[in-house]
């Protein structure tokens, strides 16, 4: 490079320069030992036919980056983050079941869909007063999953919780 | 500090560099991760000194009004400031223009990292870094878009502004390093 004036050696910018490469060489290579294999588990590959697990790598690479935690009855918590394209809390839900390691079930009802069951998880509010309860970004959710967009950099996170005054 | 720290010339340079700012991110918004917000606000750290913290946030206030308010908007009170004084204080140290390039590339690059830092109090170590990964093929693309624009648009661009505003090191007859000083 003709920038440098003092010294005149190219070393520094070669350097600095194979640096960076080898920066985002690493980088890569994390990402690539992390990524989520799309037909990873046999239980997928029963409900899954070939595009979904096309989907699901799709789902990676989306333009929206979340992440979404889900707190049991017992406490337990399991995280999962990625990226989606998905405008809609459920769509994304949808994607991340073709993952594999998320599942969901719920009632559409008037306020659209209902979320009962999580990772297997029943909340009967009839018997015990138990729901899953929805944050986004750390705030009680306003919405319900079909309604609630999904945009950038959201954190969703559901939550198993019993009402006390019932 | 007796004087005004702002002159009525600041408030009018600040407003110009915000719009800049804003109206440069809008054009390049539809490309993912191709931006020159952080070419100019190196820009503006080595001309404006580190008086362009305040344009940072400023921007990072006008952003929040358009889009609303999000866990993003923390990232930007700190990764914008810490890109200006970083490059403040390169400048200082009279590095040469291709250090600035190569600060873009590895802010580009590191940018998902730095950001991830609010999700380790939003959900812990493990979704912070899970954040990360996951966004690792944009930090690269982010990398090499920031590198290429700075080398450039880094050199002329600076030198532009240099023209219109001065530096803030050797502001004038006086040597100190004087960012307020304004020639």
């Amino acid at each position: 490079m003709k920038t440098n004036k003092r010294g005149g050696s190219k070393l520094p910018v070669i350097i600095t320069a194979a640096a960076l490469i080898v920066a985002a060489g690493v980088f890569a290579l994390v990402y690539f030992l992390n990524k989520p294999k799309p037909d990873a588990t046999a239980k997928d590959a029963t409900f899954a036919t070939a595009t979904t697990s096309t989907d699901a790598s799709q789902a990676q690479k989306g333009a929206k980056a979340y992440t979404l935690t889900v707190v049991g009855k017992d406490g337990s918590s399991k995280d999962y983050a990625g990226r989606t394209d998905a405008a809609y809390l459920k769509d994304l839900m949808d994607d991340m079941t073709k993952n594999g390691d998320f599942t969901y079930v719920g009632e559409e009802g008037q306020y659209g869909l209902f979320v009962t069951t999580i990772n297997g998880v029943k909340a009967d509010f009839n018997t015990d007063a138990s729901y899953w309860a929805i944050y986004v970004n750390g705030e009680y959710g306003s919405y319900g999953v079909s309604e609630q967009p999904v945009n950038d950099g959201d954190s969703f996170k559901f939550v198993y919780e019993t009402s006390e005054g019932q | 500090m007796s004087k005004a720290i702002f002159t009525v010339k600041d408030i009018a340079t600040i407003g110009v560099m915000v719009a800049l700012t804003e109206a440069v991110k809008w054009a390049l918004q539809s490309i993912p991760n191709v931006e020159m917000v952080t070419l100019l606000f190196m820009v503006f750290a080595v001309t404006y000194g580190l008086k362009s913290c305040i344009v940072a946030l400023i921007f990072t206030g006008v952003e929040t009004l358009i889009w609303g308010p999000h866990i993003w908007v923390l990232m930007y009170l700190y990764i914008w400031p810490l890109l200006i004084v970083t490059a403040y204080i390169m400048g200082k140290r009279k590095l040469p223009d291709w250090c600035f390039v190569f600060l873009g590339g590895f802010y580009g690059l590191f940018f998902g990292m730095i950001c991830a830092i609010p999700y380790l109090f939003f959900g812990g170590l493990k979704v912070a870094v899970a954040w990360w990964i996951a966004g690792i093929p944009f930090d690269i693309m982010h990398c090499i878009s920031n590198t290429v624009l700075a080398l450039v648009l880094f050199k002329p661009l600076r030198k532009a502004m240099t023209m219109i505003i001065g530096s803030p090191y050797k502001g004038g007859q006086d040597e100190n390093n004087r960012y307020t000083e304004q020639g």
